[in-house]
C-alpha cells in the first residue's frame, strides 16, 4: 500500500510505501559493555503509537534506543525494523530514511542557524530536495520555534536547543521516531505541546520515548515498559501500571503510577 | 436584491473540497515560509550537488564545520613539510609518509570527539564514513591542484609535494569508488590502503628502494596509470551515483 504522507493535512514528507510490519520486532537482544550488560535478553514488538520506557539510570533505556537507532549492533539476538533487517546494507539504508532518533546528549554546530541545522539533516535523510524547505519550516512550526528559525545555534536556550533537536527527529515524517528524554529542560508549556505532538506522530508512527517522567509516560503514551538491569521487568498500558500502584502508601511516589512503578521496580529487585 | 445567509451560500465545492484547499493553502504558507527562513544554496554547493548527484553529500561537504579545521591542518601540515624537505634534506621518507598525515589529520577530525552531531549522523542512510571518504578525496584534490600552482611559483617544492600527491588522488578515488559499490567505506578505506601498499611494495621490489614509489621516475612511468586509475574510479562513482535510469542510459552509451 502507498500512503502518500503528503496528502495529510500539515504534512509534506514525499510519498512512500509502508509494509504493514510491526515497526520494531525484537528477540533476545542481548549486548555487554565490558562486564556491564547492557541489554538481557530483550525480546519486544510494537507496532503503530507511543511506547513509554521507564527505567532508574543505568537501566538499558539508552542502549536499547541506540540499538534501535541502529548506532549499536548488539552483540547476540535480532532485530527488525519496519519489516526489515538493519544487518542488511540496503535494508538499513531504508530504514534510516524513515528514522527519526533524538539522542540523549544532543550536539549541534553553534554557528548554524535553526533552519539550516534542521535541513543539513533533512538532506541527510536523503529526502526529496523538492520537499525539503517546506519540511523543515514544518517541523519548525510543530515545534513552536518559527520565531527563531533564523537564529544562531548558540544563541537558544536548553529547552529551545531540545525542541530543535526534536524538530530534526521529526522533519522527515519518520514511520520510527525514537527520542531519548526529549522533555529534559522544556518548560511546562512546552511540554504539554510537545505530549501532543507525540500523540500526533503516535497515529502514524512507531514512536519509542525513553523519560525518567512518569506523568508524560502517562498522558501521552499508549504503552509503556520499565527497564531494569538491561531487562524488560514490565509493559503494559500506564492505566495497568497506574492500578498497580491504587494502594496508597505503597511502592512510594505522590501519584498512583508513580506508586506502580516504584512496586515493579521493587518486584523486580527482589528477584 | 437577494442576499444569501451564510446558511444558504453555496460556495460551489464540497466540504472535502474545501479541506483540499486548506491543505494547499497550508502547503503554500510552509512552502514560501520554508524559502524566506533558508539561506540560498552556494554556487559550489549547486556543482558540487550535481557532480556527486546527490545534495546531502553536497551540503555535508561545503558546509560542516568539523571539515574547515581539519581542512586547513591537513593542507598546511603537508604543504609545510614539502617546503622543509625541497629546502633542507632530501630525505624522501616524507613524501611517504606525508599522504597518510593528511588522511589521519581528516580523519581524527570526523567521529564523536570532534563532530557534535556524530551520534545523530551514524543514524543518517547518507554514511557518515562515506562524507569522510568524501572529504579525503577533496582535501587531496584541492592540495593536487595547490600543488600545480605551487609549479608556477616554486618549482622545487612543488616537484616534492606533486610526487605524492597524484598517486593520492588517484588511490583517495579509488577507495571512494570502492566503497560507492560495495556500500562499505571500510571495505574503500581497506582498498586504498592496499593499492598504495602494493605500489610502494612494488617498487621498492624492483629498486632496493622503499622510497621509488614516490620518485621522479616513478611518477613519470606511473603518472598515466594513475590517471586512469582516477578517471576510473570518479566514472564509477558517478555512476553508482545516479538512479537506474540514468544508469541504464550511461551503460548504453558506454
Amino acid at each position: 500500500m502507498v500512503v502518500t504522507t503528503a496528502s495529510r493535512p500539515g504534512t509534506i514528507a514525499a510519498p512512500r510505501e509502508r509494509t504493514g510490519a510491526p515497526g520494531v520486532l525484537l528477540r533476545d537482544v542481548r549486548h555487554a559493555f565490558g562486564r556491564h550488560q547492557a541489554l538481557d535478553g530483550i525480546d519486544l514488538s510494537a507496532g503503530t503509537g507511543v511506547f513509554g520506557l521507564l527505567g532508574p539510570n543505568g537501566a538499558g533505556k539508552t542502549t536499547l534506543l541506540r540499538a534501535l537507532a541502529t548506532v549499536l549492533k548488539p552483540s547476540q539476538g535480532s532485530i527488525r525494523l519496519l519489516g526489515r533487517d538493519p544487518r542488511n546494507n540496503d535494508e538499513m539504508r531504508q530504514i534510516r530514511r524513515r528514522l527519526g532518533y533524538l539522542p540523549q546528549q544532543f550536539g549541534y554546530y553553534p554557528n548554524f542557524t535553526v533552519f539550516e541545522f534542521i535541513e543539513y539533516f533533512a538532506l541527510l535523510k536523503e529526502m526529496p530536495p523538492r520537499h525539503v524547505k517546506a519540511a523543515v519550516a514544518l517541523a519548525i512550526k510543530r515545534v513552536g520555534l518559527e520565531d527563531r528559525a533564523k537564529t544562531r545555534m548558540k544563541s537558544l536556550s536548553g529547552g529551545m536547543l531540545r525542541r530543535v533537536g526534536i524538530a530534526q527527529a521529526i522533519v522527515n515524517e519518520p514511520e520510527l521516531l525514537l527520542l531519548d528524554e526529549p522533555t529534559v529542560g522544556l518548560d511546562p508549556e512546552q511540554r504539554v505541546l510537545f505530549r501532543g505532538l507525540l500523540r500526533e506522530m503516535g497515529e502514524r508512527a512507531t514512536v519509542f520515548v525513553s523519560t525518567h517522567l512518569v506523568e508524560d509516560v502517562a498522558i501521552a503514551c499508549n504503552e509503556v515498559a520499565i527497564m531494569e538491569a538491561g531487562a524488560i521487568v514490565f509493559r503494559g498500558n500506564p492505566v495497568d501500571l497506574t492500578d498497580l500502584g491504587a494502594v496508597p502508601g505503597e511502592g512510594g511516589g505522590d501519584s498512583a503510577i508513580e506508586r506502580g512503578y516504584g512496586l515493579v521496580l521493587a518486584s523486580a529487585r527482589k528477584r | 436584491m437577494t442576499t444569501q445567509t451564510p446558511s444558504s451560500f453555496d460556495p460551489g465545492v464540497t466540504e472535502e473540497e474545501m479541506h483540499t484547499l486548506d491543505v494547499n493553502l497550508d502547503r503554500v504558507w510552509l512552502g514560501v515560509t520554508g524559502t524566506l527562513w533558508s539561506i540560498s544554496t552556494s554556487r559550489i554547493e549547486r556543482v558540487a550537488g550535481s557532480l556527486l548527484r546527490s545534495p546531502a553529500l553536497a551540503r555535508a561537504l561545503v558546509t560542516t564545520p568539523s571539515l574547515i579545521f581539519s581542512w586547513i591542518l591537513a593542507s598546511a601540515a603537508v604543504f609545510i613539510l614539502g617546503a622543509v624537505v625541497a629546502n633542507f634534506t632530501a630525505t624522501p621518507v616524507v613524501p611517504l609518509l606525508a599522504p597518510a598525515l593528511a588522511g589521519v589529520a581528516v580523519a581524527f577530525a570526523y567521529g564523536a570527539g570532534a563532530d557534535p552531531t556524530y551520534e545523530i549522523s551514524r543514524t543518517m542512510p547518507t554514511s557518515a564514513r562515506m562524507i569522510l571518504l568524501l572529504r579525503v578525496s577533496v582535501v587531496f584534490v584541492t592540495n593536487a591542484i595547490l600543488g600545480s600552482l605551487a609549479t608556477a611559483i616554486v618549482p622545487g617544492v612543488a616537484d616534492v609535494t606533486m610526487l605524492w600527491l597524484l598517486p593520492m588522488v588517484a588511490i583517495s578515488l579509488l577507495g571512494l569508488a570502492v566503497a560507492v559499490v560495495t556500500h562499505s567505506a571500510t571495505i574503500g578505506g581497506g582498498a586504498s590502503l592496499a593499492v598504495w601498499g602494493v605500489i610502494v611494495l612494488a617498487a621498492q621490489f624492483r629498486t632496493d628502494q622503499l622510497s621509488a614509489a614516490v620518485s621522479q621516475s616513478a611518477l613519470q612511468s606511473l603518472a598515466p596509470v594513475y590517471l586512469l586509475i582516477a578517471a576510473l574510479s570518479l566514472g564509477v562513482t558517478l555512476w553508482m551515483s545516479g538512479d537506474g535510469a540514468k544508469r541504464r542510459e550511461l551503460a548504453g552509451w558506454l
